[in-house]
């Protein structure tokens, strides 16, 4: 079954890249471009790893990263912060948070592949906690 | 024995000899000392050096004669004071006194003055000896030390060991706003630690008004011996002003930093799509020709936003080294505005916005700098559109009253609360919250335009509720035709006036 990565992500032009190189490698996308969305999404559809920006409308990434942390279904979901903010501190406030890494945007195709790869990975034997039910 | 009385008599002259050559020269070598002995009668039998040189007079002049002008002044005898002395001479046959006293020339000086009493083997009174010291010096150096206390800046407060104020100067008491009969004996009320620098406020009623006022105070304070009692001196310099300025300053820093951090964010985020979509294409990731035209548009427009970004931060820099010039020349307004609608169509389209113009066909040219208010234009209608709701509409005006044009541009939109407003046009200023930051913007537009409109003369000001949508208006000056090219001169009244005429409800006026 092919993996279902969620993004969110509010600039057109960044998710639509997103978007189009995961689905190239075979991934199922899903797509938000607000914070609360992506909790509301996060927790319906299971997917296997978040693609998450900072900057959002709303709640913020590091919000969304700390909600998502509290919530039961999604505390070990793997997260990939994909933000322009990128200085240290922002990376350091991301990791904090909860997230699994940080990729400082402008990010190239394959190294944003590579890194969804490791921790989709790392994490495979986890399974979403609601699937099972 | 002879040989013994003869040698007992030498010795004894020899003794007398030195005892006189000693006391002589005690008496001569008191220079800074005026020493006068009289008789009984007053005649003057001695005069050191010391007297000479303090009241101008040669012993010859002296010597032998009665002087009373050298022992008392007219005004003193006259004044009662002489009584005064003679009692208290014979009681304890010395009297001091501190007094003026005057010169062979007829100038007074500050002295102080010992008087003692002569007396006989027998205890009758032999004369008296009057010993004086000029002051003058003293009284100066007195005069001077105490010229700086007064007009020192600092506030000078000497607080004993029960933390009573036992003096201040006058700038200590200002510092307080309080009158010197308040402030000498009252408590401190700070705590004082010898060799510390402490900050401390002072809250200051205003005895007329109701209105207070705190002043921020650095307190150095050191230990000193006050009128035989251990003491604190401390000084107290009003800081207020050197506060305000050093967090004006660190704010503008956070600012800075913050812009920087932000100015990062916003250049990032168009080459995301540009480095991603040229590295997927020179991959051969992209083989279907619609979908590489797709990414290419994207790629394209990001770089128009790139270089908008970079136009704007250039801008700046010039603005901050005085190099921010403008080039006028006559042009129809109604263009102007009807180009910026057209530049941002697509923006517009996209996001189901009208944008009504209510401009007249009569609107006199205007002479300006067309360029730079084509970026006026453009970025008052793209905040506009960015804060609108989806469907929404915009009304651009314009307008020519005395001699001023008129441009507002209103939205119906989120509208702006006045905190924010308050700092909307100031540099690096972006309206906090992530809705705002995440509407993008480098935070220079509006202080760019307001730039570009004081520099054609003209005001910019902003009127807003939150949720009501905002107004943005500025004015450009109508040159006269006989100074033509000149600038017309701000009017202060003018300008109040003109924000009475226009604005209703909260305004901010920049």
């Amino acid at each position: 079954m092919d993996k279902k990565v969620l993004v969110i992500e509010d600039d057109p032009g960044t998710l639509r890249f997103v978007e189009y190189t995961l689905e190239q490698e075979g991934y199922q996308v899903l797509s938000v471009t607000n914070g609360l969305e992506g909790l509301k999404k996060a927790q319906d559809e299971c997917p296997d790893l978040i693609i998450l920006d900072i900057m959002l409308p709303g709640l913020d990434g590091y919000e969304v990263c700390r909600r998502l942390r509290q919530i039961p279904e999604t505390a070990i979901l793997p997260i990939l912060i994909m933000s322009a903010k990128a200085r240290q501190e922002d990376k350091d406030v991301g990791l904090k948070k909860g997230a699994d890494d940080y990729l400082a945007k402008p990010v190239a195709p394959a190294e944003m592949l590579a890194k969804v790869e490791t921790l989709l990975t790392s994490t495979a034997q986890i399974i979403c906690a609601t699937s099972e039910q | 024995m002879k040989i013994s009385e003869e040698q007992l008599i030498q010795d004894r002259v020899r003794e007398l000899r030195e005892n006189t050559d000693f006391t002589s020269t005690l008496f001569e070598s008191l220079v800074g000392y005026a020493i006068i002995a009289a008789d009984f009668d007053g005649n003057i039998i001695a005069y050191n050096n010391g007297a000479r040189q303090i009241y101008g007079y040669t012993p010859e002049e002296i010597i032998g004669k009665q002087n009373i002008e050298i022992f008392f002044t007219e005004d003193f005898i006259k004044s009662g004071k002489l009584q005064h002395i003679i009692v208290g001479l014979i009681a304890k046959d010395q009297f001091s006194y501190e007094g003026e006293k005057v010169r062979k020339n007829g100038a007074t000086f500050p002295a102080q003055v010992l008087f003692t009493l002569t007396r006989h083997k027998d205890g009758s009174v032999a004369g008296f000896v009057e010993i004086v010291e000029d002051l003058t010096q003293r009284k100066q150096t007195e005069l001077s030390l105490r010229n700086i206390i007064t007009s020192s800046i600092d506030g000078i407060v000497i607080v004993d060991q029960k933390g009573l104020i036992r003096f201040f100067n006058p700038s200590f008491g200002s510092l307080f706003g309080r009158k010197a009969e308040d402030l000498l004996g009252s408590m401190f009320g700070f705590p004082l630690v010898s060799g510390e620098t402490t900050e401390i406020e002072i809250v200051r009623k205003r005895s007329e008004k109701t209105s207070i006022d705190t002043r921020t105070v650095e307190i150095r304070v050191v230990q000193i011996n006050w009128e035989k009692e251990n003491a604190y001196l401390a000084l107290m310099q009003d800081i207020t002003e050197r506060k305000k300025v050093e967090e004006e300053r660190s704010k503008l820093e956070r600012m800075k930093t913050e812009f920087i951090s932000n100015i990062s964010h916003e250049l990032r985020t168009p080459l995301q799509s540009i480095k991603g979509f040229a590295k997927l294409m020179l991959q051969g990731k992209v083989p279907d020709p619609e979908t590489q035209k797709e990414f290419l548009t994207i790629i394209d427009s990001q770089s128009e936003n790139l270089t908008r970004l970079i136009e704007s931060l250039l801008d700046m820099s010039r603005i901050e080294s005085c190099r921010f010039e403008i080039q006028k020349a006559r042009l129809s307004v109604k263009d102007l505005i009807e180009n910026a609608v057209g530049e941002l169509y697509s923006l517009t389209n996209q996001r189901g916005i009208r944008i009504h113009e209510n401009i007249p066909a009569t609107l006199p040219e205007i002479k300006a700098d067309g360029e730079r208010l084509r970026q006026v234009m453009v970025n008052l209608f793209s905040n506009a559109i960015k804060f609108s709701h989806d469907g929404g509409s915009i009304t651009v005006s314009a307008d020519a009253k005395d001699n001023e044009l008129l441009v507002q541009v209103t939205d119906y939109g989120i509208g702006i609360s006045e905190d924010v407003m308050e700092h909307l046009f100031e540099r690096f200023y972006q309206g906090n919250g992530s809705m705002t930051r995440s509407a993008g913007g480098s935070g220079l537009g509006l202080y760019i335009s307001k730039q570009i409109i004081e520099a054609h003369g003209g005001d910019i000001w902003v009127e807003s509720k939150v949720g009501g949508g905002s107004t943005f208006s500025f004015t450009l000056p109508y040159e006269k035709s006989h100074s033509e090219g000149a600038e017309q001169p701000r009017n202060p009244a003018q300008a109040k006036l003109r924000e009475g005429e226009w604005s209703q409800g909260r305004n901010v006026k920049v």
